[in-house]
């Protein structure tokens, strides 16, 4: 017999998510607020670029968004490989929340970028081959989620995903490279042409976002494993249910 | 109910229209209306997804402990 506290004790003590996500994970939402806060205040008061001006302020979500989408793709890759070879459900989920955020961090480095596209091209959207790229990658792990979603069991879900994970992975390396393989208006990497001033904002920025992922994919997670459990508790259930009622045999004459 | 179709799918075009205008106005008058466009809409996706998994994880766990 347990009291309240105790069972309390004993859930947090096993590692299980308590409301909202576990407390390691709650710890780095602290984290992550501070993080963006910083990020936020030295992206608005580092100098502004000498050509492209104030604009070139939207580098600070874009460009951390992009690299986290790239990093959550390549653990979705690891992980799909890791359950390959271990067939541990933990990579599966690890691998299915890493794409659920990659996804969502693609949609927002596409979004900025169109942001960002309009004041210095003149338009939202071109048909440049960063830009298409990156949103074919957008689809294909859309795709790879709806895989997910339309295979309902979990064996059968998780050798489609991680074999669709790890094939997908290589659209990030014909993203990354688009700049370099085709003639682009996107324009290549800066990396080693920034501003000092400018690139240690930017590091700020891909730390906090990297910070955020970690946070969003933790709690995706715990996510993914606590709807599985209730999953697993509805089949029992109804299992228990299946064996109290029966169909009465009324013997009933024909006609 | 065909007439307040209409009236909506009015609004909606001035609506649409008028944020034509608008962006094409922020895009000559003031770069910083693209900045804070971009930045709300990243960081607010942000916090919007965080509390989203916040809230889902919450009424689930909620449940999973009620029926234990």
């Amino acid at each position: 017999m347990t009291t309240d506290s105790e069972t309390s004790a004993d859930t947090q003590d096993s590692g299980s998510p308590g409301r909202g996500g576990s407390a390691p994970v709650r710890k780095l939402d602290g984290i992550a607020v501070a993080g963006i806060v910083l990020a936020i205040v030295v992206a608005m008061t580092v100098p502004a670029d000498k050509l492209q001006g104030d604009v070139q302020r939207l580098m600070y979500v874009h460009v951390p968004s992009a690299w986290v989408a790239f990093l959550a793709f390549g653990v979705t890759a690891i992980s799909s490989v890791a359950w390959l070879r271990t067939r541990k459900m933990g990579w599966d989920t690890t691998a299915a929340a890493s794409a659920f955020v990659g996804v969502f961090f693609t949609g927002t480095a596409l979004a900025s970028g169109m942001i960002w596209g309009k004041p210095t091209w003149g338009v939202f959207w071109t048909w440049d081959a960063r830009l298409v790229s990156t949103a074919l990658l957008f689809v294909i792990y859309l795709g790879y989620l709806a895989l997910r979603r339309a295979t309902p069991d979990p064996i059968d879900r998780a050798r489609r995903s991680a074999i669709v994970g790890v094939i997908a992975a290589f659209q990030v390396a014909v993203v990354y490279k688009s700049v370099d393989w085709w003639v682009t208006l996107h324009q290549q990497s800066s990396r080693d042409s920034i501003d000092p001033a400018l690139r240690l904002s930017l590091w700020v920025s891909v730390l906090a976002f990297t910070i955020v992922y970690i946070g969003l994919t933790s709690r995706r997670k715990a996510l993914l494993e606590a709807e599985e459990a209730l999953r697993l508790r509805g089949l029992r259930s109804s299992a228990v249910a299946g064996d109290a009622v029966s169909v009465p045999n009324l013997d009933l004459p024909d006609g | 109910m065909p007439f307040l179709f209409q009236i909506w799918t009015y609004l909606m075009a001035d609506s649409l229209h008028a944020l034509t205008q608008l962006t094409e106005a922020a895009q000559i008058d003031n770069p910083w209306s693209w900045v804070v466009a971009g930045y709300t809409i990243v960081y607010g996706a942000m916090f919007g997804l965080t509390g989203w998994l916040w809230i889902r994880l919450s009424r689930i766990q909620r449940q999973l402990d009620d029926d234990a």
